[in-house]
């Protein structure tokens, strides 16, 4: 797999661009994400309201933060489950390998989780000697082509329906290589029987967490495959992987982010399977796992607190802003080099990793506010964008070459005199050497713009000269 | 004449490149009924340094546009994104000093995009002018999103004897220029404006229209380069009748 | 273990700016709403005689590619149930909820239904439960875990048939 790091951005992005097959699959995705989700609210009015309550209900919660935990922690503990709690990615791969070979565990399913890759899991238990498997038909596929998920919802959403049969092809040696292998549905059924059978043979299973309920106790997932779920049904001990900003306070409220977030994410009225784990199996139960852990991760959220970017704690993670996102939709998910690709990732990554290491990425966004106007818990993404931006101003992490130019246009804006001498000249000039073919293909100083575009030429005077000489 | 008295904020770069947006503007407004003044010490609205983190300088620039604006009765911006920065985000720049907050305040109430001055407030629902072609429209994303900017334009061409109007496919979409991101990040911005070339060729229509130079810039500049024959220009343009003028790119015949 | 739970939670004081825990006025407050909560706002679309949310709810389920069968009483599911597999070219072989709802229903009018109580192996091709409840809004099903209803059923074997008296069809999840 070729590593990225969000501070390669630039070089990651051009080498995304250069790749016909994500550029296929993106615009075959990006119509069905948009659509579906404008399908789904057209046919509920009260969408906009729904999102209005989401927000001020994440807003409580984290205002109350650590009050909805420690509720939270009590009715896990009174089912019999247990909490764990991590400071970082390091603390919760030991935590989760500390289970794991308590159990003697060889064999690990994995549901969908945004945190499990947050913190590197299959890595650890790999290093550990055990054996990771994901059950999510896309993290399954990117896992055995040893590449990161490019989206949070769609880890698979960068490739095409023939780059995915010619891995299966690859992977499932022991099928009949003449099998027909290029339609979806063929596709999800092979790797459904390929899967089906390492459920079986798990000790554990780690899920993520959607939301984590205060009322109850219980964790919240939400598929459409119905994998999370048998991950955590069937192995002797399951294991939630959540961040701390996943409680909410009662069943009420998740239902309410529920209606909000499927509509959002895929355009779905309702996930296939929303799915509610309250503690270990009961006495009487006949299935269900015997331990129940869930690991509550920090990992740099509550430094975000009490900041300008506390909003972003906010996010469901629907992945409607990337869905929405002309730049994610040219470079893919990929480029953005973590877990977070995205606008939201464009916030959180800097937040979680540190602005020197992903400052590329509040940067490469044009504040359309596509992603605001869809986001369904309203985060101010594009405002984030910006205060990384000023953070990255005042300690001097912008490039250099930008920072003395902006201040320079600064330097002229700010004295009117000035900048009608100098402009009156020089656009002048431009125009003048503009004239005959009314635009430029290339100019020394502006090599970024010229690369792709013609630049229009001045008309020839400009506005204010002119006015000055008619009045 | 009372209570009209507007000041054309011009913006930079239809100062710079396309003073006829500016006298465009002029004409409609004068139509509307309003006295237009040009203050005369005004440069930039401040974006660029916004955007690029520079709060300090734009801070100082905000207070020289205030300075110089603030008399009139309305502030008049031919460009969605310089009348969504001063209306929609200076405030935002004096949260921790009430006075400056107030006057920006004041401001921001009455700072305007030229197009949806004349339907919402001057109550203009027809232009007298003449066009003969068809046009489609992109939807520049801050005068969409900042300030819901989006039939205003539509009624105004429908007016207009001879202009067929077609839609533009993703015409919400942004354009891929976004200000310095256009230079910082060309390759990405590339693939944008590419794709909405793309999708302004497929309407078949003989101009494209928007209401934010910097975007028309981008796309008019992307067009020209893979040689497509299709005017682009700034909306106020044709509404004003202007379209006789070369278009954005386009050298004088002279 | 417990440092870091204590790192963790005094962390967040700090950055909300609280020096210790929430007042206790407000923490009743708080675990009133974590202990009682209220309704929310709900989809409207279910304001509808009990007959239409029926209706509503098979709409809705048949949407999302379920299958939908009415039944007029118990009597029949039995039939209905072996016609189903038959057309789906199932075997008439299923796992069932140990559910007492189900045990009323006649299944020896299908004396070739061959019917396993319990939790489903990986042979499994049918299951057979009943649901707590469904919801028209959506078209979803409700399960509760218990020693009546394995979850197991609910998701290991390909087909999931569901015996659901009308009267568990509610407006609202
Ligand atoms: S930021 Fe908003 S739109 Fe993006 S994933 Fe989070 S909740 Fe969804």
């Amino acid at each position: 797999m070729t590593e990225s790091i969000p501070s390669q951005f630039k070089e990651n992005a051009v080498r995304q661009l250069a790749d016909e097959d994500l550029r296929q699959a993106l615009t075959k995705s990006k119509g069905h994400f948009t659509g579906g989700r404008q399908k789904s609210i057209d046919n509920l009015p009260e969408f906009e309201e729904l999102r209005d309550k989401a927000r001020d209900i994440k807003n409580h919660t984290i205002e109350n933060l650590d009050f909805y935990l420690e509720a939270y922690e009590k009715k896990v503990l009174s089912s019999g489950g247990h909490v764990h709690w991590a400071s970082t990615a390091k603390d919760a791969q030991e935590i989760v390998l500390n289970i794991c070979q308590t159990v003697g565990a060889t064999s690990v399913n994995k549901g969908k989780s945004m945190i499990g890759e947050e913190c590197d899991i299959n890595e650890a238990l790999e290093a550990a000697g055990i054996n990771a498997v994901e059950t999510d038909l896309g993290e399954y596929i990117i896992q055995i082509r040893n590449e990161r998920p490019s989206h949070i919802i769609a880890p698979a959403v960068h490739l095409t329906k023939a780059q995915v049969e010619e891995s299966f092809r690859e992977t499932h040696t022991h099928l009949d290589p003449e099998r027909v292998l290029d339609e979806p549905p063929t596709l999800l059924e092979e790797a459904r029987k390929v899967l089906r059978k390492k459920y079986f043979e798990a000790e554990v299973g780690i899920t993520g967490a959607n939301f984590l309920v205060a009322e109850t106790g219980s964790s919240i997932i939400v598929t459409n495959e119905g994998n999370g779920d048998l991950s955590q049904l069937l192995p002797r001990v399951h294991i939630v992987l959540a961040s701390i900003e996943k409680v909410v306070p009662n069943l009420e409220d998740a239902s309410t982010l529920l209606r909000v977030l499927a509509r959002s994410a895929t355009g779905q009225e309702f996930s296939v399977y929303t799915t509610i784990s309250t503690g270990p199996r009961r006495d009487e139960d006949l299935d269900g796992p015997e331990e129940y852990h869930v690991i509550l991760l920090d990992n740099g959220r509550t430094s975000m607190l009490g900041t300008e970017f506390q909003d972003m704690l906010r996010c469901i993670r629907c992945g409607a802003c990337m869905n929405h996102c002309p730049v994610y939709q040219s470079v893919g998910g990929h480029a953005y080099g973590w877990v977070y690709p995205g606008p939201m990732g464009a916030v959180l990554s800097p937040g979680l990793l540190g602005v020197d290491e992903a400052g590329h990425l509040p940067n490469a966004s044009t504040f359309c506010g596509r992603c605001e106007e869809v986001c369904p818990v309203h985060i101010p993404l594009p405002k984030m964008m910006r205060h990384w931006r000023e953070r990255e101003f005042e300690r001097h992490l912008t490039p250099n070459a930008y920072r003395k130019g902006i201040q320079l246009w600064s330097f002229i804006a700010l004295r009117p005199n000035l900048y009608k001498r100098l402009t009156s000249f020089h656009i002048r000039i431009l125009g003048w050497i503009g004239r005959r073919r009314g635009r430029f293909s290339s100019l020394p100083m502006a090599k970024g713009w010229t690369k792709y575009r013609d630049l229009p030429a001045p008309e020839g005077k400009t506005f204010q000269k002119q006015w000055s000489e008619r009045s | 004449m009372k209570n009209n008295r507007v000041a054309l904020f011009i913006t930079c770069l239809v100062d710079l490149f396309r003073p006829t947006v500016g006298f465009a503007s002029i004409k409609l407004l004068e139509e509307a009924g309003c006295e237009v003044v040009v203050p005369r010490q005004q440069t930039c609205c401040g974006q660029p340094a916004y955007n690029t983190g520079d709060r300090a300088d734009t801070i100082s620039i905000a207070k020289q546009v205030i300075v110089e604006f603030e008399d009139y009765d309305y502030i008049i911006v031919p460009s969605g994104s310089c009348a969504g920065m001063i209306s929609k985000h200076y405030p935002a720049l004096f949260s921790q000093d009430s006075n400056w907050l107030d006057r920006a305040n004041r401001l921001s109430k009455k700072t305007y995009e030229l197009i949806s001055f004349l339907t919402d407030i001057m109550g203009v629902d027809s232009v007298d002018s003449e066009f003969q072609g068809t046009v489609t429209y992109h939807d520049a994303c801050s005068g969409l999103r900042e300030l819901s900017i989006h039939d205003q334009p539509r009624r105004l061409l429908s007016s207009i004897d001879g202009l067929h109007l077609r839609e533009l496919d993703d015409a919400n979409v942004c354009c891929g220029f976004g200000g310095t991101f256009c230079v910082k990040y060309a390759d990405i911005s590339n693939r944008m404006v590419e794709t909405k070339a793309e999708q302004v060729i497929a309407t078949g229509a003989d101009t494209l229209l928007a209401g934010d130079l910097g975007c028309l810039l981008n796309m008019a500049g992307k067009l020209q380069r893979d040689g497509v024959e299709l005017n682009v220009r700034h909306v106020a343009e044709v509404l004003a009748g202007m379209a006789d003028k070369p278009a954005i790119g386009v050298p004088s015949k002279d | 273990m417990n440092n870091e739970r204590n790192n963790i939670i005094n962390n967040i004081r700090k950055s909300l700016g609280r020096a210790g825990p929430i007042c206790s006025e407000e923490a009743k407050e708080l675990n009133a709403r974590v202990n009682k909560p209220v309704r929310n706002l709900l989809p409207s679309r279910t304001e509808l005689p009990k007959n239409e949310l029926i209706n509503l709810f098979q709409k809705m389920a048949e949407d999302v590619f379920a299958t939908v069968e009415r039944v007029k009483n118990t009597d029949e599911i039995p039939d209905s149930l072996t016609d189903y597999l038959k057309k789906e070219n199932l075997p008439a072989q299923v796992v069932m909820s140990p559910d007492p709802y189900l045990d009323n229903t006649p299944w020896e009018k299908q004396p070739l239904l061959e019917i396993r109580k319990g939790i489903p192996n990986e042979q499994d091709m049918v299951s057979v439960t009943s649901a707590a409840g469904a919801v028209a809004e959506t078209g979803t099903l409700a399960m509760f875990s218990g020693p009546s209803h394995p979850s197991t059923l609910n998701f290991l074997p390909e087909t999931h048939v569901v015996v659901l008296p009308v009267d568990r069809i509610t407006k609202n999840y």
